[in-house]
C-alpha cells in the first residue's frame, strides 16, 4: 500500500467572560490549534501531534513512528469532500462584552436577592480531516454558552441553582426569561410528591451512560456487556429510539468520526422502537466482530483512532412536555451530582436541586431527595418520552418515572 | 526578555510538558505517543478587570502581551492595588527532577517495562478486556511577573496503570490498579500488586449481591477517606465561593466547629505526587495549611484575589489544569490525619455496617457522594459478604460530626488518569488520602 498522509486538526477560538459576584471580572481569549499527523503504510499507522500547523518535522516524526508497527489494517477514506458550516453568530468581542454587561445589569436589577457567577463564552470550532487520497471534511460551529451559577444571598450553599443555555445565537432575552421563571419559583418552597414512582425530567447523559457502555461493540464482542444476548431483541419501551447524532442538533460535533466515516443524514440508529439494533463500532471492532460500521471512532487529536463510549441521543417524540406530563406533578432536576449505576444496571443519585412542574409552569423549589431505578425499567415501562419542544433553558425534556424517596 | 506594559500588572506562565503514553489494548500495541507541548498563559490586570490570553506561539509572547494590553486601561496606581500588593515576589529555581527526568529515558525502554506486566493480566481468563498503560509526564513551569517574580520549577510522575473488565456469571465488573511513582526505576517488579488486585476483584464480582438500601455505619479505606475528604470538605474550603458573599463569610468564619474533635484535614502542595505544587500558578510558594484542626475550621484555600477579598493570607492554591486556563482556587494534596486505632478495632464494634474498599468516583457540594467499586457488609464486627452499591451519600456538615474513629496510619494516593473537576477545568492532578475512618449515618443506595 502506498504511504498516505492524513491531517486531523482541531481549532478552538474562544472569548470567555468570567463572572464573579454578578459582574464580569475577567476576559479570556484563546486560539488553540492542535494538529495530528497520520501516516498509513503497509497495514500500520504512525501518528505525531503538534500545536499549531504541522511542519515537515511533525510529518517526519509520524513516519518514524511507523516503526512502532501499530497495526491499522484499513484504508483511509478517499475522494470525499464536504464542508458543513453551522455558524450563525456574528458579534464582535466588544459587542459581546457590552451585551453581557447589560444582561448582568438586568439580572441584578430584576433579581436582587441572587448572586450570579461563572461564565458566558463564545466558542468557535473548526474540526477537519484531510488526506492526500482526496478526503476533505471540515465542520465549523460557533455557539454562545451561558453557564451562570446562582446563589441566594441568604443561602449557605455554594450553589443553589443554575441558568444554563447554549445556542448558535446570543439568546439574551431567552436567558432573562429563564431567570424570571426559575428564580421566582426558587422563592416558593414546594412539597415533594409522595414517595414512590414519579415523573422525573432529567438530563439525558446521566441516565444514558449505562446504555452507552453496554452498546460498545468491544464490550459486546468480548462478552462483557449487559446487552450481549439482547441484540435484535425488544428490551425497552416501544417508543424509545436511541441514536448517535451528528446532525446540527448537537453542538461542536463533526459529521464525521475520527476515521472519516459518515452516516446518511448524519444519524445512526442503535435502538429502534425499543429493539437493540446494533452496537456502535469503529473500523477495527466492526471488522473483528463482523458488525455494521457506525462511524463511532474517537480519540485525542494525536491518537490512533479508537473506540470509547460515545454520547447518545434520545429521538424526540411527537408530544410536548406538557402533553407528556399530562398534568401529573413532576420533578424537573437541575442538579443531581454524583449518581451512578451498579454493574447490573441499578441507578441511584441524590438530587441536590429541583423544581416541581406541571409540564408548563414551574411551581416551586423542592428539598433534596433521592431517585433510583433499574435501567430496564427506566427505559422500559417507566419511559414516558422525549419532548418535541424545548420548554425550559432551550433543551428538550427527557421524562421517565423513577423511584423517589426523601 | 519580556517588556511588561506600563501601568498594568502582568504575569506570564510558560509551561513545557513532556509526556509519554503507551497503551497495550487487549494484548496488542494500540498507542505509543511521545510528545512535548509548550504554551503560555498571559494575565494582565488594570485594577478593575483581568485580561487573559492562552497561546502556543511562545516565540511571539511579546506581541501577545502587547495585544492583550490594548484591551486594558492603564492605571498609574496599579502597584497600590490591593490585589497586586498581595502577590508574593519569589525568585527561585526548584528543578528537582533533572537527574531522574523521564524524558531522558527511551520509549523502547518504557515499552519493555510495560511488556513485563502483560503476562500478569494474561494469567486470568476471566478478564475479557484489558488496557495496560505506561504513562509519564515531566512538566517545567516558569512564572514571571511585572512585580518581579521569576520562579522556575519542575514536577514529574511515571506509572503503570492496568484497567480491566472481567466477567464471572452474568454481571461484568471493572477493575484497575495504578503503580504511581516519581522515578522510572521504581516501576519495576511490582507484578504482585497487580495480581493481588485482580484476585480481590475476582473474589468480589463472583459473590457480590445488591445491597439493601438504608442508613449504615461505614468504614472507609484510606483511598475512600481521601476522596471523602476531598469531596466533603476540600471543595467547601475553596474560598472563591465566599467572595462578595456576606452570608458565606459569616457562615465560614474560622473558629467554627465543623466536625468531630479528632478531625484534622490538611491541604499542602509540598508532598511529592499528583498534588505537588511547589509554587502555584500565580507564583505563590507552597505551605502546609490546616483546613480543620481538632474539628474546628482553621483555614481555607486561596488565590491572591480571594485572599485579598477575604483579608486572609496566601495559601498556594491558585491552580489551572494547563496553560489554556486561568488559575482558580483548587486543592493540592488533601488528607485527613491519622488517629490511634487499628482498622480491626474500627470494624470490631459494628454489628451491621458496610466497608467501602475502593471507588469509581465522588462528588461534593452540600451533599457528598461516593460511587463505590468494591464494598462489603460488616457483620458482628467482621468483614462479610461483598455488596453492589450505586452510591453512598451524606450531608457534608452533618457527616463530619459523625466520624468517630481514625486508624493509626495515613496512606496517600495519586491517580494518573482522571483527577479533580471544577466546572470546565478537568482533570486537575491532586493528591489525597488518610487513614481508615468510621462514619455513622451514611445513606447507602
Amino acid at each position: 500500500m502506498a504511504v498516505i498522509r492524513e491531517l486531523y486538526q482541531h481549532t478552538l477560538r474562544e472569548t470567555s467572560l468570567n463572572i464573579t459576584n454578578s459582574a464580569i471580572d475577567s476576559v479570556m481569549k484563546k486560539t488553540i490549534r492542535k494538529s495530528g499527523c497520520r501516516v498509513y503504510s503497509d497495514g500500520f499507522i504512525g501518528v505525531a501531534g503538534t500545536f499549531g500547523d504541522p511542519g515537515e518535522k511533525t510529518w517526519a516524526e509520524a513516519e518514524e513512528r511507523l516503526k512502532n508497527r501499530i497495526p491499522y489494517a484499513f484504508e483511509p477514506e478517499k475522494n470525499k469532500r464536504r464542508t458543513r458550516d453551522l455558524r450563525k453568530l456574528n458579534i464582535s468581542d466588544e459587542e459581546f462584552i457590552r451585551e453581557s454587561e447589560d444582561l448582568l445589569r438586568i439580572l441584578k436589577k430584576e433579581h436582587p436577592d441572587f448572586i450570579f457567577s461563572h461564565k458566558i463564552k463564545i466558542c468557535e470550532t473548526e474540526i477537519s480531516l484531510k488526506n492526500d487520497a482526496g478526503l476533505d471534511y471540515v465542520n465549523l460551529d460557533k455557539t454562545v454558552e451561558f453557564v451562570l451559577l446562582v446563589k441566594h444571598k441568604d443561602s449557605v450553599n455554594i450553589i443553589d441553582s443554575g441558568l444554563l443555555r447554549q445556542g448558535r445565537e446570543f439568546e439574551k432575552q431567552e436567558l432573562i426569561e429563564d431567570a424570571r421563571i426559575f428564580l421566582e419559583a426558587f422563592k416558593i418552597e414546594a412539597s415533594l410528591p409522595q414517595d414512590g414512582k414519579v415523573p422525573v425530567i432529567i438530563e439525558k447523559d446521566m441516565l444514558l451512560s449505562k446504555i452507552s457502555e453496554s452498546l460498545n461493540s468491544e464490550q459486546i464482542g468480548f462478552g462483557t456487556s449487559l446487552f450481549c444476548d439482547k441484540i435484535n431483541k425488544k428490551v425497552f419501551n416501544q417508543n424509545l429510539n436511541i441514536i448517535q447524532d451528528r446532525t446540527g442538533e448537537e453542538y461542536h460535533t463533526p459529521f464525521f468520526d475520527t476515521e472519516g466515516i459518515t452516516r446518511d443524514g448524519d444519524v445512526c440508529y442503535l435502538i429502534r422502537n425499543g429493539i437493540i439494533e446494533k452496537a456502535y463500532t469503529d473500523k477495527s471492532n466492526a471488522s473483528r466482530f463482523s458488525m455494521p460500521l457506525t462511524g463511532s471512532a474517537s480519540g485525542d487529536y494525536d491518537d490512533v483512532p479508537s473506540l470509547s463510549n460515545i454520547r447518545l441521543s434520545v429521538v424526540p417524540g411527537s408530544k410536548t412536555l406538557k402533553e407528556l406530563v399530562n398534568g401529573v406533578p413532576s420533578i424537573l432536576v437541575v442538579m443531581a451530582s454524583g449518581g451512578d449505576y451498579t454493574a447490573s444496571g441499578d441507578f441511584a443519585t441524590p438530587v441536590q436541586m429541583s423544581y416541581l412542574t406541571d409540564g408548563e409552569r414551574i411551581l416551586g423549589r423542592l428539598p433534596e431527595f433521592y431517585i433510583s431505578g433499574n435501567l430496564y425499567d427506566i427505559f422500559g415501562d417507566d419511559f414516558i418520552g422525549m419532548s418535541c419542544d424545548k420548554p425550559f433553558m432551550g433543551e428538550r425534556a427527557l421524562v421517565v418515572k423513577m423511584n423517589m424517596n426523601s | 526578555m519580556i517588556h511588561f506594559p506600563k501601568d498594568l500588572y502582568t504575569d506570564i506562565r510558560i509551561e513545557t510538558v513532556y509526556k509519554t503514553m503507551i497503551l497495550i489494548e487487549n494484548f496488542q500495541l494500540k498507542q505509543k505517543k511521545v510528545k512535548e507541548e509548550k504554551g503560555a498563559m498571559i494575565r494582565i490586570y488594570d485594577g478593575s478587570r483581568w485580561y487573559y490570553s492562552a497561546t502556543t506561539d511562545i516565540s511571539a509572547l511579546q506581541a501577545e502581551v502587547d495585544k492583550l494590553a490594548e484591551m486594558a486601561k492603564p492605571n498609574p496606581f496599579i502597584n497600590s492595588d490591593p490585589i497586586v500588593k498581595k502577590f508574593e515576589v519569589n525568585k527561585e529555581a526548584m528543578l528537582k527532577y533533572q537527574d531522574s527526568n523521564v524524558s531522558k529515558i527511551s520509549a523502547g525502554e518504557k515499552q519493555s517495562l510495560l511488556d513485563t506486566y502483560v503476562p500478569v493480566v494474561k494469567e486470568f481468563p476471566q478478564i475479557k478486556m484489558s488496557r495496560i498503560y505506561y504513562l509519564d509526564k515531566y512538566t517545567e513551569k516558569q512564572i514571571i511577573s511585572s512585580k518581579g517574580t521569576d520562579v522556575k520549577f519542575d514536577s514529574q510522575y511515571c506509572c503503570i496503570t492496568v484497567r480491566y473488565r472481567m466477567q464471572e456469571g452474568d454481571t461484568p465488573h471493572n477493575g484497575s490498579r495504578d503503580i504511581y511513582e516519581m522515578e522510572f526505576k521504581d516501576l519495576a517488579n511490582r507484578q504482585d500488586e497487580i495480581r493481588a488486585e485482580i484476585n480481590k476483584d475476582l473474589q468480589y464480582c463472583t459473590k457480590a449481591v445488591p445491597v439493601k438500601p438504608g442508613v449504615y455505619t461505614c468504614v472507609l479505606s484510606p483511598v475512600v477517606t481521601g476522596v471523602f475528604a476531598h469531596e466533603s470538605f476540600g471543595h467547601k474550603s475553596e474560598s472563591d465561593f465566599m467572595v462578595g458573599d456576606e452570608t458565606m463569610k459569616r457562615e465560614w468564619q474560622n473558629g467554627k466547629v465543623v466536625g468531630s474533635q479528632n478531625l484534622n484535614i490538611v491541604d499542602t502542595g509540598l508532598i511529592e505526587g499528583a498534588g505537588y505544587v511547589p509554587f502555584d500558578d500565580e507564583g505563590t510558594k507552597a505551605r502546609t495549611n490546616y483546613i480543620v484542626k481538632n474539628g474546628v475550621l482553621t483555614g481555607r484555600q486561596h488565590s491572591c484575589n480571594t485572599a485579598m477579598a477575604i483579608d486572609e493570607g496566601l495559601t498556594g492554591n491558585a491552580r489551572a489544569v494547563s496553560f489554556e486556563y486561568e488559575p482558580i482556587v483548587r486543592m493540592t494534596t488533601t488528607y485527613i490525619e491519622a488517629g490511634t486505632q487499628t482498622m480491626e478495632e474500627l470494624v470490631s464494634s459494628i454489628e451491621e455496617g458496610i466497608y467501602i474498599d475502593s471507588i469509581k468516583h465522588g462528588s461534593g457540594m452540600t451533599t457528598f457522594t461516593i460511587a463505590p467499586n468494591r464494598a462489603y457488609m460488616i457483620r458482628n464486627g467482621r468483614i462479610a459478604e461483598p455488596v453492589r452499591i450505586s452510591v453512598i451519600t451524606g450531608n457534608v456538615m452533618k457527616t463530619l460530626h459523625e466520624i468517630d474513629g481514625f486508624s493509626n496510619e495515613v496512606e496517600l494516593f495519586s491517580f494518573p488518569l482522571g483527577g479533580c473537576g471544577k466546572m470546565e477545568q478537568f482533570p486537575l492532578s491532586v493528591g489525597f488520602g488518610g487513614p481508615y475512618i468510621r462514619v455513622n449515618g451514611i445513606n447507602v443506595q
